[in-house]
């Protein structure tokens, strides 16, 4: 390994250091596809390893506080994280610590030593994050700004249109419904150790329904891994507008193998995936019918 | 103006050329080297600075057989790069401890925290920063505190013992 480290560190790129947004995207518009931004860079070193060619100008956002910076709007009813938020900040961020679910989520991304160092913003632009899926979940949306504007879209939309390129990935925006994050929405990472590793793939999900027992809301999504995060936007339609005890957990599940394409590797089949995947988000969705309080006759 | 010297007039903003000084403190020494602005910190550690005792193993951040402080912060020097330690306050396990050992230190020996001892600088390390977050950590929080620190030995029932003896100590259970 340390060859590899030694191949990669030949080619030394200049680093700019701005202290605000603008100064940032102003260098970023001067160098174009030459600079790169990063903060933590703990992914970006392992593709740098792995032959990713490295570019001519870092542009490191470390310097930039604001982006640091995690909020309450109450107003807008958004938790507002910003891109270069230490994955570990969860232990200290006395906001954050008021989501248990989202520091659960953190809590299974690398390892305590890595979390200091890579960010939130750097799990998302990696473009196969475990977190991703949970952000689709919980319908968040990022924040985009480039010298002309700041651009504000969905999850969802962003990952199905990548049109940020050359932006920089400044917040993410996720409804403040506290009540919707703890009570209907779950996460799980499934990989081949107990304790922290690769994922072998990541789920999240959030149900809701009225007091008729009518889903209103449902988000289904996957990630992790080698597996492209997508919504399982089929599976949703399938469920919303039923009643609780309408559902028919046996033909979700035949659904969700159906519709989630999975990845496959040479320790890790696609039809396993298919397959914990399935039995994942049943079981959630379950789980969560369960500990309404209310029986609502799930149909098994 | 070319936007580099730009940078370089610019108090906003700073430019550093390919090769770079860093001034940096390791174990509460101040250090002014010259070197890439990629280079690893482990290297850094271990072949400019002659502090071996932080040990090499993964280099992908996988076993935290490299961990240090950074700024009192649990990082892998195998993934942290020079330009990103500048200004800044490293401890390694060279800087736990001094005549007498670290109470951390004291609790691996008493209780066999350690076998080969190639993962024990990279543990002890991640157990002092587990005990400046929380003094009486549970079971529970020594196993996910000590996730990112493999031990090739396997011997996680004597440090965990370790970790609980100081917990024990500080009032936990």
């Amino acid at each position: 390994m340390a060859n590899q480290v030694d191949s990669w560190n030949v080619k030394s790129p200049i680093i700019l250091i701005p202290t605000t947004i603008e100064k940032a995207i102003e260098l970023k518009k001067q160098y174009g596809s030459e600079a790169e931004f990063v903060s933590g860079a703990t992914l970006l070193q392992l593709q740098w390893m792995n032959g990713r060619n490295i570019p001519d100008y870092l542009i490191s956002l470390e310097q930039i506080t604001e982006l640091k910076s995690v909020q309450f709007d109450l107003q807008k009813g958004e938790l507002s994280i910003g891109a270069i938020t230490p994955l570990g900040s969860y232990l200290t961020n006395t906001i954050l610590k008021e989501f248990p679910i989202i520091c659960n989520a953190l809590t299974t991304i690398a390892a305590p030593g890595v979390r200091n160092r890579g960010t939130i913003g750097g799990n998302i632009m990696g473009g196969i994050g475990d977190l991703i899926p949970f952000l689709l979940a919980l319908n968040a949306k990022l924040v985009f700004q480039d010298e002309k504007q700041v651009n504000e879209m969905m999850a969802w939309d962003w990952l199905n249109q990548s049109t940020n390129k050359g932006q920089l990935l400044t917040y993410i925006l996720i409804p403040l419904d506290k009540d919707i994050l703890e009570n209907y929405t779950f996460y799980r990472k499934i990989g081949r150790r107990e304790t922290f590793t690769a994922a072998i793939l990541t789920v999240s999900g959030k149900i809701k329904w009225d007091e008729s027992s009518n889903i209103v809301d449902v988000k289904i999504a996957i990630g992790g891994g080698d597996n492209k995060p997508l919504r399982l936007e089929k599976t949703e339609q399938f469920i919303i507008g039923k009643k609780g005890e309408e559902l028919d957990w046996k033909t979700i599940y035949s659904v969700i193998t159906q519709e989630f394409i999975a990845a496959e590797d040479a320790f890790v089949t696609s039809n396993y995936r298919k397959k914990v995947a399935a039995n994942l988000i049943v079981a959630e969705l379950q789980s969560q019918f369960s500990q309404s309080g209310n029986n609502r006759g799930v149909k098994l | 103006m070319d936007l580099n010297n730009e940078v370089l007039e610019n108090p906003i903003a700073t430019n550093i050329e390919p090769m770079i000084k860093l001034t940096f403190t390791v174990n509460e020494e101040q250090y002014e080297i010259q070197t890439s602005p990629t280079e690893k910190l482990i290297h850094i550690l271990r072949e400019q600075l002659n502090l071996a005792g932080t040990k090499i193993s993964c280099g992908i951040g996988r076993c935290g057989a490299c961990s240090v402080l950074l700024d009192g912060e649990l990082v892998n020097a195998c993934l942290v790069m020079a330009y990103q330690v500048n200004g800044k306050s490293i401890t390694t396990i060279e800087g736990i401890g001094g005549v007498t050992f670290d109470e951390v230190q004291e609790a691996f020996l008493t209780e066999g925290g350690f076998q080969c001892g190639y993962c024990t600088s990279g543990m002890i390390i991640a157990v002092k920063y587990l005990l400046a977050l929380n003094p009486t950590p549970t079971e529970t929080d020594i196993k996910e505190a000590l996730a990112g620190n493999l031990c090739r030995c396997t011997g996680y029932g004597g440090i965990i013992r370790s970790v609980q003896s100081l917990s024990a100590k500080n009032g936990g259970i």
